[in-house]
Protein backbone atom coordinates (compact mmCIF):
# COMPACT_ATOMS: atom_id res chain seq x y z
CA UNK A 1 0.00 0.00 0.00
CA UNK A 2 2.51 2.64 0.60
CA UNK A 3 4.75 1.13 -1.96
CA UNK A 4 1.41 2.19 -4.17
CA UNK A 5 1.05 5.50 -2.28
CA UNK A 6 5.08 6.42 -3.43
CA UNK A 7 4.38 5.81 -6.95
CA UNK A 8 1.15 7.81 -6.85
CA UNK A 9 3.17 10.66 -5.26
CA UNK A 10 5.90 10.51 -7.77
CA UNK A 11 4.06 10.41 -10.61
CA UNK A 12 1.94 12.81 -9.72
CA UNK A 13 4.70 15.21 -8.83
CA UNK A 14 6.29 14.13 -12.46
CA UNK A 15 3.26 15.17 -14.44
CA UNK A 16 2.95 18.15 -12.30
CA UNK A 17 7.16 19.11 -12.53
CA UNK A 18 6.54 18.18 -16.50
CA UNK A 19 3.29 20.42 -16.60
CA UNK A 20 5.23 23.45 -15.02
CA UNK A 21 7.89 23.06 -17.80
CA UNK A 22 5.55 23.00 -20.37
CA UNK A 23 3.29 26.29 -18.86
CA UNK A 24 6.78 28.02 -18.69
CA UNK A 25 8.00 26.93 -22.39
CA UNK A 26 4.58 28.27 -23.51
CA UNK A 27 4.32 31.43 -21.75
CA UNK A 28 8.29 32.00 -23.06
CA UNK A 29 7.16 31.00 -26.53
CA UNK A 30 4.56 33.37 -26.88
CA UNK A 31 6.67 36.33 -25.25
CA UNK A 32 9.84 35.84 -27.28
CA UNK A 33 7.58 35.13 -30.49
CA UNK A 34 5.91 38.62 -30.49
CA UNK A 35 9.43 40.31 -30.25
CA UNK A 36 10.84 41.42 -33.68
CA UNK A 37 14.43 40.88 -31.93
CA UNK A 38 13.93 36.68 -32.20
CA UNK A 39 13.57 36.49 -35.91
CA UNK A 40 17.10 36.98 -36.92
CA UNK A 41 17.62 35.15 -40.35
CA UNK A 42 18.54 31.68 -38.63
CA UNK A 43 15.30 31.49 -36.57
CA UNK A 44 13.39 32.72 -40.28
CA UNK A 45 15.23 30.44 -42.23
CA UNK A 46 14.33 27.27 -39.34
CA UNK A 47 10.81 28.62 -39.43
CA UNK A 48 10.54 28.66 -43.37
CA UNK A 49 12.10 24.83 -43.12
CA UNK A 50 9.35 23.56 -40.61
CA UNK A 51 6.51 24.91 -42.07
CA UNK A 52 7.86 23.06 -45.43
CA UNK A 53 8.58 19.99 -44.10
CA UNK A 54 5.41 19.86 -41.88
CA UNK A 55 2.97 22.02 -43.77
CA UNK A 56 3.28 22.46 -47.84
CA UNK A 57 4.76 18.40 -47.63
CA UNK A 58 1.72 17.52 -46.08
CA UNK A 59 -1.03 19.24 -48.42
CA UNK A 60 -1.20 16.44 -51.12
CA UNK A 61 -2.18 13.92 -48.48
CA UNK A 62 -3.60 16.21 -46.40
CA UNK A 63 -5.85 17.14 -50.02
CA UNK A 64 -6.59 13.44 -50.35
CA UNK A 65 -7.77 12.65 -46.95
CA UNK A 66 -10.14 15.90 -46.97
CA UNK A 67 -11.68 14.64 -50.38
CA UNK A 68 -12.63 11.02 -48.72
CA UNK A 69 -13.53 12.88 -45.08
CA UNK A 70 -15.78 15.20 -46.72
CA UNK A 71 -17.74 12.91 -48.73
CA UNK A 72 -18.31 10.35 -46.09
CA UNK A 73 -19.48 13.24 -43.51
CA UNK A 74 -21.56 14.65 -46.29
CA UNK A 75 -23.21 10.80 -47.15
CA UNK A 76 -23.32 10.15 -43.02
CA UNK A 77 -25.51 13.57 -42.79
CA UNK A 78 -27.91 12.83 -45.72
CA UNK A 79 -28.51 9.37 -44.65
CA UNK A 80 -29.26 10.45 -40.77
CA UNK A 81 -31.03 13.98 -41.34
CA UNK A 82 -33.14 12.21 -43.59
CA UNK A 83 -34.28 9.66 -41.30
CA UNK A 84 -35.15 12.41 -39.05
CA UNK A 85 -36.69 14.25 -41.55
CA UNK A 86 -34.86 17.35 -40.81
CA UNK A 87 -33.08 17.30 -44.16
CA UNK A 88 -32.96 20.96 -44.23
CA UNK A 89 -30.27 21.14 -41.83
CA UNK A 90 -27.68 19.78 -44.12
CA UNK A 91 -25.68 22.47 -44.97
CA UNK A 92 -25.39 23.31 -41.32
CA UNK A 93 -24.88 20.08 -40.30
CA UNK A 94 -22.29 19.53 -42.56
CA UNK A 95 -20.50 22.73 -42.34
CA UNK A 96 -20.61 22.61 -38.72
CA UNK A 97 -19.17 19.03 -38.32
CA UNK A 98 -16.63 19.84 -40.77
CA UNK A 99 -15.43 22.73 -39.49
CA UNK A 100 -15.44 22.60 -35.47
CA UNK A 101 -14.63 18.73 -35.21
CA UNK A 102 -13.37 17.13 -38.22
CA UNK A 103 -10.99 19.33 -39.77
CA UNK A 104 -9.15 21.06 -36.54
CA UNK A 105 -8.55 17.44 -34.97
CA UNK A 106 -7.46 15.47 -38.38
CA UNK A 107 -5.25 17.75 -39.54
CA UNK A 108 -3.78 18.18 -35.77
CA UNK A 109 -3.10 14.70 -36.11
CA UNK A 110 -1.86 14.34 -39.22
CA UNK A 111 0.55 16.85 -38.06
CA UNK A 112 1.43 15.07 -35.20
CA UNK A 113 1.41 11.30 -37.20
CA UNK A 114 4.33 13.37 -39.74
CA UNK A 115 5.80 15.97 -37.64
CA UNK A 116 6.04 15.40 -34.30
CA UNK A 117 7.93 12.62 -33.91
CA UNK A 118 10.62 13.92 -36.44
CA UNK A 119 11.36 17.33 -34.66
CA UNK A 120 11.67 14.88 -31.35
CA UNK A 121 14.10 12.55 -32.65
CA UNK A 122 15.84 15.67 -34.25
CA UNK A 123 16.05 17.02 -31.09
CA UNK A 124 16.96 14.42 -28.90
CA UNK A 125 19.91 13.41 -31.30
CA UNK A 126 21.24 16.49 -31.30
CA UNK A 127 21.01 16.73 -27.74
CA UNK A 128 22.79 13.12 -27.11
CA UNK A 129 25.24 13.62 -30.25
CA UNK A 130 26.44 17.19 -28.21
CA UNK A 131 25.13 19.47 -30.93
CA UNK A 132 23.20 21.51 -28.08
CA UNK A 133 25.66 22.16 -25.88
CA UNK A 134 27.82 23.36 -28.85
CA UNK A 135 25.24 25.93 -30.01
CA UNK A 136 25.35 27.02 -26.27
CA UNK A 137 28.85 27.25 -26.08
CA UNK A 138 28.80 29.48 -29.81
CA UNK A 139 26.58 31.69 -27.95
CA UNK A 140 23.34 30.70 -29.70
CA UNK A 141 20.13 30.90 -27.51
CA UNK A 142 19.15 27.19 -27.70
CA UNK A 143 15.19 28.22 -27.19
CA UNK A 144 15.11 30.85 -29.45
CA UNK A 145 16.69 28.78 -32.18
CA UNK A 146 15.29 25.47 -31.86
CA UNK A 147 12.05 25.83 -29.80
CA UNK A 148 10.90 28.88 -31.02
CA UNK A 149 10.43 28.35 -34.71
CA UNK A 150 8.97 24.85 -34.02
CA UNK A 151 6.15 26.03 -31.61
CA UNK A 152 5.25 28.63 -34.47
CA UNK A 153 5.63 26.86 -37.28
CA UNK A 154 3.60 24.30 -36.22
CA UNK A 155 0.79 26.15 -35.26
CA UNK A 156 0.71 27.92 -38.91
CA UNK A 157 1.09 24.64 -40.11
CA UNK A 158 -1.86 23.59 -38.49
CA UNK A 159 -4.26 26.36 -38.96
CA UNK A 160 -3.44 26.54 -42.28
CA UNK A 161 -3.61 23.03 -43.65
CA UNK A 162 -6.88 22.93 -41.51
CA UNK A 163 -8.17 25.76 -43.72
CA UNK A 164 -7.50 23.35 -46.84
CA UNK A 165 -9.09 21.07 -45.31
CA UNK A 166 -11.90 22.88 -45.00
CA UNK A 167 -12.16 23.88 -48.19
CA UNK A 168 -11.21 20.50 -50.17
CA UNK A 169 -13.68 19.17 -47.88
CA UNK A 170 -16.60 21.10 -48.17
CA UNK A 171 -15.49 21.04 -52.01
CA UNK A 172 -15.95 16.85 -52.01
CA UNK A 173 -19.21 17.43 -50.44
CA UNK A 174 -20.32 19.25 -53.14
CA UNK A 175 -19.54 16.14 -55.05
CA UNK A 176 -21.06 14.07 -52.94
CA UNK A 177 -24.18 16.03 -53.02
CA UNK A 178 -24.06 16.08 -57.16
CA UNK A 179 -23.86 12.02 -56.92
CA UNK A 180 -25.99 10.92 -53.46
CA UNK A 181 -28.80 13.57 -53.07
CA UNK A 182 -30.70 12.19 -55.82
CA UNK A 183 -31.76 15.29 -56.66
CA UNK A 184 -29.29 15.61 -59.68
CA UNK A 185 -29.36 19.51 -58.97
CA UNK A 186 -26.72 21.87 -59.02
CA UNK A 187 -24.56 21.36 -56.33
CA UNK A 188 -23.44 25.58 -55.84
CA UNK A 189 -26.36 26.30 -54.12
CA UNK A 190 -25.85 23.75 -51.55
CA UNK A 191 -22.35 24.78 -50.75
CA UNK A 192 -23.00 28.51 -51.07
CA UNK A 193 -25.69 27.62 -48.03
CA UNK A 194 -23.19 25.51 -46.24
CA UNK A 195 -20.81 28.83 -46.20
CA UNK A 196 -23.74 31.26 -45.59
CA UNK A 197 -24.69 29.19 -42.13
CA UNK A 198 -20.97 29.17 -40.71
CA UNK A 199 -21.37 31.94 -37.70
CA UNK A 200 -18.43 33.16 -36.23
CA UNK A 201 -17.81 30.44 -33.46
CA UNK A 202 -17.06 28.20 -36.39
CA UNK A 203 -14.36 30.17 -37.73
CA UNK A 204 -13.16 30.87 -33.92
CA UNK A 205 -13.28 27.19 -32.92
CA UNK A 206 -11.09 26.19 -36.28
CA UNK A 207 -9.05 29.24 -34.91
CA UNK A 208 -8.45 28.21 -31.35
CA UNK A 209 -8.20 24.44 -32.03
CA UNK A 210 -5.63 24.17 -34.80
CA UNK A 211 -3.27 27.47 -33.56
CA UNK A 212 -3.06 26.38 -29.60
CA UNK A 213 -2.56 22.51 -30.29
CA UNK A 214 0.04 23.37 -33.09
CA UNK A 215 1.62 26.02 -30.70
CA UNK A 216 1.49 23.54 -27.54
CA UNK A 217 2.17 20.47 -29.98
CA UNK A 218 5.62 22.10 -31.03
CA UNK A 219 6.22 22.79 -27.02
CA UNK A 220 5.62 19.20 -25.90
CA UNK A 221 7.99 17.78 -28.72
CA UNK A 222 10.95 20.16 -28.12
CA UNK A 223 10.48 19.87 -24.26
CA UNK A 224 10.42 15.76 -24.82
CA UNK A 225 13.29 15.79 -27.25
CA UNK A 226 15.24 17.98 -24.89
CA UNK A 227 15.00 16.44 -22.20
CA UNK A 228 17.14 13.36 -23.44
CA UNK A 229 20.17 13.17 -21.40
CA UNK A 230 22.95 10.77 -22.08
CA UNK A 231 21.61 7.59 -24.05
CA UNK A 232 20.75 7.27 -27.57
CA UNK A 233 18.17 4.39 -26.05
CA UNK A 234 16.12 7.72 -24.98
CA UNK A 235 15.18 8.96 -28.17
CA UNK A 236 12.52 6.16 -28.90
CA UNK A 237 11.29 6.78 -25.51
CA UNK A 238 10.87 10.85 -25.89
CA UNK A 239 9.53 10.11 -29.04
CA UNK A 240 6.37 7.78 -27.58
CA UNK A 241 5.87 10.67 -25.13
CA UNK A 242 5.75 13.51 -26.92
CA UNK A 243 3.25 11.84 -29.45
CA UNK A 244 1.00 11.15 -26.48
CA UNK A 245 1.45 14.16 -25.12
CA UNK A 246 0.13 15.86 -28.19
CA UNK A 247 -2.68 13.70 -28.68
CA UNK A 248 -3.32 13.97 -25.27
CA UNK A 249 -3.27 17.94 -25.53
CA UNK A 250 -4.97 17.97 -28.56
CA UNK A 251 -8.04 16.58 -27.49
CA UNK A 252 -8.20 18.10 -23.85
CA UNK A 253 -8.25 21.33 -25.64
CA UNK A 254 -11.40 20.53 -27.69
CA UNK A 255 -12.92 19.13 -25.43
CA UNK A 256 -12.26 21.90 -23.15
CA UNK A 257 -13.22 24.70 -25.46
CA UNK A 258 -16.23 22.56 -26.23
CA UNK A 259 -17.08 22.95 -22.94
CA UNK A 260 -16.92 26.21 -23.06
CA UNK A 261 -18.70 27.30 -25.76
CA UNK A 262 -21.39 25.21 -24.38
CA UNK A 263 -21.64 26.83 -21.18
CA UNK A 264 -21.16 30.37 -22.72
CA UNK A 265 -24.06 29.24 -25.25
CA UNK A 266 -22.48 30.01 -28.36
CA UNK A 267 -21.89 26.34 -29.91
CA UNK B 1 49.68 46.64 -17.60
CA UNK B 2 47.60 44.21 -19.98
CA UNK B 3 43.72 43.50 -19.16
CA UNK B 4 42.96 40.31 -18.38
CA UNK B 5 40.62 38.60 -20.66
CA UNK B 6 40.33 34.89 -18.81
CA UNK B 7 41.18 34.21 -15.66
CA UNK B 8 41.09 30.41 -14.44
CA UNK B 9 41.46 30.13 -10.98
CA UNK B 10 41.78 26.41 -9.59
CA UNK B 11 38.74 24.51 -10.99
CA UNK B 12 38.95 20.86 -11.44
CA UNK B 13 37.41 18.75 -14.47
CA UNK B 14 33.47 17.52 -13.17
CA UNK B 15 34.76 14.23 -12.41
CA UNK B 16 38.23 14.93 -11.15
CA UNK B 17 39.32 14.53 -7.90
CA UNK B 18 42.77 15.26 -8.60
CA UNK B 19 44.67 18.87 -7.76
CA UNK B 20 43.31 21.58 -8.76
CA UNK B 21 43.91 23.64 -12.61
CA UNK B 22 45.67 27.24 -12.49
CA UNK B 23 45.47 30.12 -11.31
CA UNK B 24 46.34 31.47 -14.56
CA UNK B 25 45.11 34.40 -16.84
CA UNK B 26 45.18 35.32 -20.37
CA UNK B 27 45.58 38.89 -20.79
CA UNK B 28 45.03 40.78 -24.24
CA UNK B 29 47.47 39.98 -26.92
CA UNK B 30 48.78 36.79 -24.80
CA UNK B 31 49.16 33.54 -26.14
CA UNK B 32 49.41 31.13 -23.63
CA UNK B 33 49.89 27.42 -24.75
CA UNK B 34 48.34 24.29 -22.96
CA UNK B 35 49.78 21.02 -23.16
CA UNK B 36 49.26 17.79 -22.20
CA UNK B 37 45.29 17.24 -22.51
CA UNK B 38 44.16 14.87 -24.21
CA UNK B 39 41.51 15.98 -26.56
CA UNK B 40 38.32 15.04 -24.38
CA UNK B 41 39.70 16.85 -21.43
CA UNK B 42 40.72 19.88 -23.92
CA UNK B 43 36.86 19.74 -25.28
CA UNK B 44 35.72 19.85 -21.59
CA UNK B 45 37.91 22.86 -20.94
CA UNK B 46 36.87 24.74 -23.57
CA UNK B 47 33.19 24.07 -22.31
CA UNK B 48 34.50 25.28 -18.51
CA UNK B 49 35.97 28.08 -19.99
CA UNK B 50 32.82 29.68 -21.83
CA UNK B 51 30.83 28.58 -18.78
CA UNK B 52 28.65 25.61 -20.64
CA UNK B 53 29.68 23.56 -18.23
CA UNK B 54 30.24 23.79 -14.41
CA UNK B 55 33.86 22.70 -13.08
CA UNK B 56 34.00 20.00 -10.21
CA UNK B 57 35.67 23.48 -8.28
CA UNK B 58 36.88 26.61 -8.50
CA UNK B 59 35.66 29.12 -10.86
CA UNK B 60 36.22 31.12 -14.39
CA UNK B 61 36.30 34.85 -14.85
CA UNK B 62 35.95 36.19 -18.22
CA UNK B 63 36.53 40.00 -18.49
CA UNK B 64 36.40 40.31 -14.77
CA UNK B 65 32.85 38.63 -13.87
CA UNK B 66 32.30 35.07 -13.46
CA UNK B 67 29.50 33.88 -16.11
CA UNK B 68 27.34 32.91 -13.05
CA UNK B 69 27.08 37.31 -12.55
CA UNK B 70 25.72 38.01 -16.15
CA UNK B 71 22.44 37.98 -17.40
CA UNK B 72 21.61 35.33 -19.76
CA UNK B 73 21.42 37.28 -22.76
CA UNK B 74 25.53 39.13 -21.97
CA UNK B 75 26.34 35.59 -21.50
CA UNK B 76 25.28 34.52 -24.96
CA UNK B 77 26.68 37.70 -26.05
CA UNK B 78 30.09 37.29 -24.89
CA UNK B 79 30.01 33.79 -25.78
CA UNK B 80 29.86 34.74 -29.45
CA UNK B 81 32.94 36.83 -29.10
CA UNK B 82 34.88 33.83 -28.43
CA UNK B 83 36.08 31.71 -31.35
CA UNK B 84 36.86 28.64 -31.06
CA UNK B 85 38.70 25.05 -32.70
CA UNK B 86 37.15 22.77 -31.53
CA UNK B 87 39.70 19.29 -31.11
CA UNK B 88 39.00 16.87 -33.99
CA UNK B 89 37.72 13.19 -33.21
CA UNK B 90 35.74 14.46 -29.80
CA UNK B 91 32.43 15.57 -29.30
CA UNK B 92 30.30 17.90 -31.56
CA UNK B 93 31.78 20.57 -33.59
CA UNK B 94 29.33 20.89 -36.52
CA UNK B 95 24.98 21.37 -36.41
CA UNK B 96 25.20 18.06 -38.94
CA UNK B 97 21.71 19.04 -40.38
CA UNK B 98 23.25 22.36 -41.76
CA UNK B 99 25.52 23.30 -44.75
CA UNK B 100 28.96 24.29 -43.73
CA UNK B 101 28.94 27.68 -44.64
CA UNK B 102 25.86 27.95 -43.01
CA UNK B 103 27.22 26.61 -39.53
CA UNK B 104 30.59 29.19 -40.09
CA UNK B 105 27.96 32.28 -39.76
CA UNK B 106 25.71 31.08 -37.22
CA UNK B 107 26.51 32.15 -34.14
CA UNK B 108 27.50 35.79 -35.70
CA UNK B 109 24.17 36.08 -37.25
CA UNK B 110 22.41 35.54 -33.83
CA UNK B 111 24.23 39.46 -33.23
CA UNK B 112 21.20 42.13 -33.66
CA UNK B 113 23.83 44.79 -34.78
CA UNK B 114 25.32 42.21 -37.74
CA UNK B 115 23.85 42.55 -40.76
CA UNK B 116 23.84 39.25 -42.83
CA UNK B 117 25.74 41.10 -45.88
CA UNK B 118 28.26 41.96 -43.29
CA UNK B 119 29.19 39.03 -41.81
CA UNK B 120 28.99 36.44 -45.13
CA UNK B 121 31.25 39.48 -46.69
CA UNK B 122 33.96 38.85 -43.48
CA UNK B 123 33.23 34.88 -43.45
CA UNK B 124 34.33 35.52 -47.47
CA UNK B 125 37.57 37.40 -46.79
CA UNK B 126 38.64 34.96 -43.78
CA UNK B 127 38.06 32.17 -46.42
CA UNK B 128 40.27 33.47 -49.05
CA UNK B 129 42.77 34.85 -46.75
CA UNK B 130 43.26 31.18 -44.99
CA UNK B 131 43.65 29.38 -48.24
CA UNK B 132 40.06 27.41 -47.77
CA UNK B 133 39.02 29.34 -51.38
CA UNK B 134 34.45 29.26 -51.36
CA UNK B 135 32.78 28.55 -48.16
CA UNK B 136 31.96 24.75 -49.03
CA UNK B 137 27.80 24.34 -49.56
CA UNK B 138 27.96 20.60 -47.98
CA UNK B 139 27.25 19.32 -45.20
CA UNK B 140 29.45 18.17 -42.67
CA UNK B 141 29.44 14.82 -42.76
CA UNK B 142 29.92 15.10 -46.95
CA UNK B 143 33.04 17.41 -46.29
CA UNK B 144 36.84 15.56 -46.12
CA UNK B 145 38.35 16.74 -42.74
CA UNK B 146 40.90 19.27 -44.01
CA UNK B 147 38.14 21.53 -45.31
CA UNK B 148 36.46 20.81 -42.03
CA UNK B 149 39.52 21.88 -40.27
CA UNK B 150 39.90 25.17 -42.35
CA UNK B 151 36.19 26.03 -41.92
CA UNK B 152 36.37 25.90 -38.50
CA UNK B 153 39.65 28.13 -39.05
CA UNK B 154 37.20 30.33 -40.42
CA UNK B 155 34.63 30.30 -37.77
CA UNK B 156 36.51 30.80 -34.81
CA UNK B 157 38.30 33.94 -36.49
CA UNK B 158 35.11 35.36 -37.28
CA UNK B 159 33.52 36.77 -34.54
CA UNK B 160 33.53 41.06 -34.84
CA UNK B 161 35.09 42.13 -31.89
CA UNK B 162 37.03 39.15 -31.02
CA UNK B 163 38.31 38.96 -27.75
CA UNK B 164 39.16 35.20 -26.73
CA UNK B 165 40.20 32.08 -29.22
CA UNK B 166 40.45 28.75 -27.80
CA UNK B 167 42.55 26.43 -30.34
CA UNK B 168 41.90 23.24 -29.39
CA UNK B 169 45.01 21.36 -31.19
CA UNK B 170 43.77 23.67 -34.67
CA UNK B 171 46.56 22.47 -36.94
CA UNK B 172 45.60 18.84 -36.37
CA UNK B 173 45.69 17.03 -40.06
CA UNK B 174 46.37 19.97 -42.21
CA UNK B 175 50.15 19.79 -43.54
CA UNK B 176 52.56 22.03 -43.19
CA UNK B 177 52.89 24.00 -46.07
CA UNK B 178 48.96 24.76 -45.25
CA UNK B 179 49.21 26.05 -42.01
CA UNK B 180 51.00 29.43 -42.74
CA UNK B 181 47.90 31.60 -43.40
CA UNK B 182 46.07 30.56 -40.11
CA UNK B 183 49.77 31.25 -38.10
CA UNK B 184 49.66 34.22 -40.02
CA UNK B 185 46.20 35.25 -39.07
CA UNK B 186 46.67 34.29 -35.51
CA UNK B 187 49.75 36.70 -34.89
CA UNK B 188 47.70 39.56 -36.55
CA UNK B 189 45.09 38.96 -34.09
CA UNK B 190 47.32 38.78 -31.34
CA UNK B 191 48.76 42.05 -32.19
CA UNK B 192 45.26 43.51 -32.33
CA UNK B 193 44.74 42.33 -28.75
CA UNK B 194 43.34 39.55 -28.53
CA UNK B 195 43.65 36.86 -25.99
CA UNK B 196 44.83 32.85 -26.95
CA UNK B 197 44.50 29.88 -25.71
CA UNK B 198 46.24 27.48 -27.57
CA UNK B 199 45.78 23.70 -26.46
CA UNK B 200 47.89 20.69 -27.51
CA UNK B 201 48.65 16.81 -26.86
CA UNK B 202 52.16 16.99 -26.81
CA UNK B 203 54.74 19.99 -26.62
CA UNK B 204 57.72 20.72 -29.10
CA UNK B 205 55.53 21.75 -32.53
CA UNK B 206 57.24 23.92 -35.06
CA UNK B 207 54.77 26.73 -34.61
CA UNK B 208 55.57 27.60 -30.89
CA UNK B 209 58.75 29.13 -32.59
CA UNK B 210 57.19 31.13 -34.97
CA UNK B 211 54.18 32.50 -32.40
CA UNK B 212 56.42 32.59 -29.39
CA UNK B 213 54.10 31.78 -26.19
CA UNK B 214 54.15 34.10 -23.28
CA UNK B 215 53.48 30.86 -21.04
CA UNK B 216 53.46 27.56 -21.80
CA UNK B 217 51.40 25.61 -18.65
CA UNK B 218 52.68 22.08 -18.54
CA UNK B 219 51.82 19.25 -17.41
CA UNK B 220 52.84 19.87 -13.85
CA UNK B 221 49.76 22.23 -13.53
CA UNK B 222 46.70 20.45 -14.30
CA UNK B 223 45.95 16.67 -13.54
CA UNK B 224 45.35 14.04 -15.86
CA UNK B 225 42.06 12.23 -15.63
CA UNK B 226 40.37 9.72 -17.12
CA UNK B 227 37.43 12.55 -18.03
CA UNK B 228 35.57 12.18 -21.16
CA UNK B 229 32.50 14.38 -22.28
Amino acid sequence: MITLMRSLVLTFSQVWEAGAYLCTILIMGLKISFQPKTWVYPVRNRFCRQILFAGVEAIPFTCLVAAFVGTMVFVQCLTWLRFTGEIDLLSRMVGVLLFRVVAPFLTTFLVIGASASAITTELATMKTSGEVRLLEAQGINVFQYMVIPRMTGLAICVFGLSLLFVGVSILASGVGFLFFSGSAGDPLPFLRSIFESLAFGDFLTLTVMTLLPGFIMGAVCCYEGLRVRGASTEVPQAVSRAILGSISVTIAIGGLFTLFGFASKWI
Amino acid sequence: MKTPVLTVERISLPEDLGESLGPWQVAEGELVLLVGRSPAEMNLLGDIILGVTQPGKGEVTFRGKSWEARSLSEDEALRRSVGRVYARDEGARWIENLELDENVQLAQSFDPLESREHIERRARELSGELGLGELPKTRPAATEELIQQKAQWVRALLPDPLRLLILEEPLEGVPKEEQRPFLDVVRQRRKEGVAILWMEERNGRTWEEELEPDRILGEDLIPKTGTST
